[in-house]
């Protein structure tokens, strides 16, 4: 089948609209409302061309190919059908490009450039429309808007959440939030890219750059392991914005609000600016030799009862590094695992946690089990494709949780369990599994990063690996952090070195216990204390206790501030260079965006130059080589070996406390993005105790070891796990929250 | 004077089941249930009676019909009794005097194209009468087993259900209905898919108006000849004709298709006042207007008024004497579809306000020459150049009032006053 455009044969097939041809040979046809990823609308008549026989343009976006049709985009009747459009779309268009953020980059401006008219016919009065406050991340000025519908389909189709309506008719159309509500979704951000002209803005750029003077640079994101592909945009050595980079294998056109607007954090007061050494009860300015020399002594006098703690934020040359130094140094007790309390399962763990399937594969698979993650929240990116799965194959999703939430797609089925139904449900050796779905087809079951934090995580595993075996499923795992499957990889582990080697040497007390033995020396590298740790009382024990706390940080907190005895200064993830590997198993570089503030330096360059001491033979190069070996030589098999007999942690019958991720404060720099957290739902705490009779407001004291945590109750009206607390972590909470997983009374 | 769709009015308690039984009503429907006649024979007598879509488009019902596929596969059938059109009033009267012809003719529709449900689609303003009578109407059919689950123990099972409207003129376009029922905003979608291939909730489905469905019955049960030769000379079948604007007696009338428009202005008894005739548009405000001599004549049908340079339209016949202003009702007819946009469209969504601006300028005297060349250009840019038809019917009444009375346009921008005092 062939079609005629502009005189040119080209090969179509049945299903195309002229556009797409057209788009796929980069014949020009202006658009407003088409876009690649939405519904066709054909109503901002934009892209009328002249198609033989017809007699008025037709629209490119939504007229299909017929065999032979000759299709004109730039006689005299398909270049004044444009005209046209044009000028009535410049009516009520202020002309105000000189003070408006998307001149330089607006549709609307090129089109006109090339079809509207010098002067306007229209002397009248133009509309215009009373700006609507729909949150701190996309500000409005709507008089601009020319009605595309972009933005609405976007939220009906791909987001899921219609945050955004039309309302009114004829010229008094407007878009605006119903019920004035601010955009919530974790995916609002997008709305900005969608729009063609400058009617949704970014609140953090606006009027602070002209589209002209930006540099773009590409790079990864740092806040979840799916790696979405993004674009700095800066101007004199200062980020502007952020916007994706097109990928068809991670995030499309699309990006999360977290990686959007996740920048904003580094430019915090909280920044260290330059290397600290305790004086007393102060920390005060020193130089990197200093420190250096400080560290090196110290790995030297406290080998024996030490531990290195290290962000899976991190890159993978920082990982590398940072296992080498403490290794050299006889300090085996390395781990990335901050949150984990529960290590029994960690030796029959796979080499690399990841995700067994392309993205592009989801929309195949028949049935998804998705336990202990809340995708809409913390995977904003994946659940676009549930969506697309449940379109597109009808897709069932089921969900296992401690706690209710909700989703952008429909779940089958919602299960809200306590830890302990959780780890039975999926016990193959009872005859009665809460699991009713229909094994035989393509399945896929999704672990999500909140589970490792409970207290029976070895059990969950043991027994949902177990089940997936038997029904020939597979299983995946969501890492907590940006680069979680590169922390396995370069062995920020105790048991495995770089690769997934295992060590020999047996433990003889079997305790893998992040932080038991280890009162001489503490390295903590991009952790906060007060938030990254599964149990914040006891770290900040510890830390009293030890001789020697060395810091590697970009963020000043009251426990450093406390307890550091040197504190090197970290640059951030765009202040620096490295690389991660995604949930894929991708490896992705990245580049520095802007200079490091401060003295602040790249991780990668300190750890570097101290090893260098050690061992002058480490270049970056060589580190990089490494990496790709090691990468290259694992084992891509996603294999959970199970252990025969795993006891159960304790009986079920006490009142648990489990806590819930919180997305937007997984990492350092997300904690201070203050737009970030005046959007989402950053209720500190919402606890429900459930055999127990509370209501709203009442306050609750709970009891574990000698802590008493003061709770407020926000009851949600969703189904809660029996013998259950739920507190939320992170936000803005002061208070410490004490273990993450444990038993309480109240 | 024959009556069709007005059969029942004039008897006492017409909209009553009992009155509209006694009137021979419900009988081609039990005919057909009982008689299990196939539906391809009621397709053919009701494509053979060359019964037109009484709405405006003038479409052949009995072809529409026809274009449903007949599988199996759930269809709908809808009614379209959201009469908006400025001059159009038929569809009020059957809906309040005859609701059991609707009914009828729906179910046999529902029947002949295999839909299990067809839904009536009232205009928002008609909550006051029509929509009580209706339910009205529709519970009496469902309480003598008309309508519903095993209809007279045939194993046939149809549902009519009523719904209203919230005041949108575009929701009488059909894919505006369609989005309306589903719950969504009221905006004609693309076509293609046409409706009877993808329609309410993507199923085939048939939307039909009231008065060609309400015909239904007695094309039914009277036969195909019998209706085509109630038409005049060429014409077959009748129409209801809304009589309003400078009449001595505004009225709904059915008559011939065919009747000579100077009849049906003796009916309505002659211009109000015995003023001379200037203007008519016959087929509601979105068709073009002509000149009352041009129109005197004419027959009324689709064919012979399409020769004058206008449409039969809905039927609404809008009669204007020489004490009319044309700016002021083109001003008047222009703010209605500036208001009635849906605001999909750029062309109209910015061209009927365009219009409207600029015929408000050159009535409060302050329009130019170049204001009308400016109104003809953009009634040029809007028509055919949206997805319905509603920016036709915005631009159509501009250029027919222009071109009909160019020289009251001059006056008014020359003199910064009406010609007509």
């Amino acid at each position: 089948m062939h079609i005629y455009i502009n005189d040119t044969k080209y090969e179509v097939s049945e299903n195309d609209t002229i556009i797409q041809v057209a788009d796929r040979n980069e014949i020009h046809i202006p658009r407003f409302c088409y876009h690649k990823r939405l519904s066709i609308v054909a109503s901002c008549r934009m892209c009328l061309v002249d198609v033989e026989g017809a007699k008025y343009p037709q629209p490119a976006c939504s007229t299909l190919v017929r065999d032979g049709m000759k299709v004109n985009t730039t006689n005299t009747s398909a270049s004044q059908a444009q005209k046209n459009t044009m000028e009535f779309l410049l009516i009520n268009h202020p002309l105000d490009c000189p003070i408006c953020d998307q001149a330089g980059e607006c549709e609307l401006q090129d089109v006109s450039l090339e079809h509207g008219d010098y002067k306007s016919a229209y002397n009248e009065i133009k509309r215009t429309v009373i700006d609507k406050d729909i949150g701190d991340l996309v500000s409005t000025e709507m008089t601009r808007c020319i009605h595309c519908s972009r933005c609405v389909r976007f939220g009906e189709e791909v987001a899921g959440i219609k945050e955004l309506g039309m309302t009114g008719r004829g010229e008094e159309t407007k878009i605006e939030t119903f019920i004035n509500q601010g955009l919530s979704s974790q995916l609002s951000g997008n709305v900005i890219d969608l729009c063609p002209v400058g009617a949704l803005n970014n609140s953090l750029y606006k009027y602070s750059a002209r589209t002209w003077d930006l540099k773009q640079t590409s790079s990864i994101s740092s806040n979840d392991c799916l790696g979405s592909n993004i674009f700095y945009h800066t101007y004199k050595d200062e980020i502007k914005r952020c916007i994706p980079k097109e990928d068809e294998e991670i995030n499309l056109s699309w990006l999360s609000d977290n990686d959007r607007f996740g920048y904003e954090g580094i430019k915090s007061d909280d920044r260290i600016l330059h290397p600290l050494i305790r004086r007393g009860d102060n920390l005060e300015k020193t130089d990197f030799n200093t420190i250096s020399d400080y560290l090196i002594e110290s790995l030297k006098l406290y080998s024996k009862k030490s531990c290195g703690i290290m962000s899976a934020q991190s890159s993978c040359e920082e990982m590398y590094l940072f296992q080498h130094l403490l290794r050299e140094n006889n300090i085996g007790k390395i781990d990335h695992r901050s949150k984990e309390c529960d290590f029994r399962y960690q030796k029959n763990f796979p080499t690399i946690p990841s995700f067994d399937i392309k993205l592009s594969e989801i929309k195949n698979l028949d049935n998804i089990i998705i336990i202990g993650t809340n995708v809409s929240k913390e995977f904003p990116i994946l659940s676009i494709y549930f969506r697309e799965a449940i379109k597109n194959n009808d897709t069932s999703i089921f969900s296992f949780a401690t706690y209710e939430f909700e989703e952008n797609f429909p779940l089958k089925k919602s299960h809200v369990l306590n830890s302990q139904e959780l780890a039975d449900c999926f016990n193959t050796s009872t005859t009665e599994t809460n699991v009713d779905i229909d094994k035989t087809g393509n399945n896929l079951i999704i672990l999500g990063p909140a589970i490792s934090y409970l207290s029976n995580y070895s059990n969950i595993l043991n027994n949902i690996s177990r089940y997936a075996e038997s029904n020939n499923m597979k299983l995946s795992l969501l890492g907590d952090q940006a680069n979680t499957s590169g922390a396995w990889a370069m062995g920020i582990v105790p048991h495995r070195l770089p690769g997934g080697v295992a060590i020999n040497k047996t433990d003889k007390s079997g305790n893998y216990e992040l932080l038991s033995d280890t009162d001489d020396l503490l390295v903590i590298y991009n952790l906060e204390p007060e938030y990254d740790f599964s149990d914040d009382n006891k770290i900040l024990e510890k830390l009293k206790k030890s001789k020697a706390n060395i810091f590697f940080s970009s963020y000043m907190t009251e426990s450093i501030k406390k307890y550091a005895h040197i504190v090197f200064p970290l640059s951030t993830q765009v202040e620096s260079s490295g690389s991660y590997i995604n949930t894929n198993k991708k490896l992705q570089q990245y580049e520095k965006i802007i200079n490091p503030l401060g003295e602040s330096k790249d991780g990668a360059d300190i750890l570097l130059t101290i090893c260098n001491s050690f061992d002058s033979s480490l270049t970056h190069e060589g580190v990089k080589k490494s990496i790709r070996a090691i990468l290259a030589k694992i084992n891509v098999n996603n294999n959970f070996v199970q252990i025969a007999n795993l006891d159960n942690v304790k009986n079920s019958n006490f009142l648990e406390k489990i806590v819930i991720r919180n997305p937007n404060s997984s990492n350092p720099t997300l904690r201070r993005c203050n737009s970030l957290l005046n959007t989402h739902d950053n209720d500190d705490y919402f606890s429900i105790p459930l055999d127990k009779t509370v209501s709203d407001n009442d306050k609750i004291i709970l009891n574990e070891n000698n802590n008493k945590l003061k709770l407020t109750i926000k009851q949600k009206k969703h189904a809660k796990p029996i013998n259950t607390v739920l507190v939320k972590i992170g936000g803005t909470h002061k208070e410490k929250i004490g273990a993450y997983n444990t038993e309480v009374d109240l | 004077m024959i009556k069709v769709c007005t059969q029942t009015f004039g008897h006492k308690n017409p909209s009553s089941i009992d009155t509209y039984i006694k009137l021979g009503g419900y009988s081609a429907w039990k005919k057909i249930i009982t008689e299990k006649t196939s539906k391809s024979e009621i397709i053919n007598t009701v494509k053979e009676s060359q019964l037109k879509g009484k709405g405006g488009a003038g479409f052949l019902t009995g072809l529409k019909w026809s274009f449903i596929s007949p599988n199996d596969s759930q269809k709908y059938l809808v009614c379209n009794s959201d009469e908006s059109e400025p001059g159009t009033c038929k569809d009020r009267d059957i809906l309040r005097y005859n609701p059991h012809s609707v009914i009828e003719g729906m179910l046999i529709a529902c029947y002949a194209i295999g839909a299990s449900v067809g839904y009536n689609y009232l205009r928002g303003e008609f909550i006051g009468d029509q929509w009580n009578v209706t339910n009205n109407a529709i519970k009496e059919a469902y309480d003598q087993k008309l309508i519903g689950t095993n209809i007279l123990e045939s194993n046939i099972s149809i549902d009519i259900i009523p719904l209203i409207g919230a005041g949108a003129y575009i929701v009488g376009e059909e894919t505006a209905m369609l989005e309306s029922i589903e719950g969504k905003r009221g905006m004609p979608r693309i076509k293609p898919p046409f409706p009877a291939v993808q329609g309410l909730y993507g199923k085939p489905t048939i939307i039909n108006n009231t008065e060609t469905l309400s015909s239904i019955p007695y094309i039914i049960k009277n036969g195909t000849d019998w209706y085509k030769n109630l038409g005049e000379g060429d014409s077959h079948g009748v129409k209801m004709f809304c009589m309003s604007g400078h009449l001595t007696k505004p009225n709904v009338i059915e008559a011939p298709l065919g009747t000579r428009f100077s009849k049906l202005l003796d009916e309505c008894g002659g211009v109000l006042d015995n003023k001379k005739l200037k203007a008519v548009i016959p087929g509601g405000s979105s068709v073009p207007v002509v000149k009352g001599e041009v129109i005197m004549d004419t027959p009324m049908d689709y064919e012979p008024l399409m020769k004058i340079g206008t449409m039969l339209g809905s039927g609404g016949v809008i009669v204007m004497d020489e004490s009319t202003c044309m700016v002021s009702v083109l001003e008047r007819i222009s703010r209605f579809y500036y208001a009635e946009s849906c605001g999909q469209c750029t062309p109209c969504r910015e061209g009927t306000g365009w219009l409207y601006k600029t015929l408000v300028k050159i009535r409060s005297g302050h329009g130019s020459q170049s204001d009308l060349d400016l109104l003809n250009r953009v009634a040029n840019q809007i028509e055919g150049h949206c997805i319905c038809a509603l920016g036709d019917a915005a631009a159509m009444p501009v250029k027919s009032f222009l071109t009909n009375f160019w020289n009251e346009f001059e006056y008014f921008v020359e003199k910064k006053q009406s010609m007509i005092i």
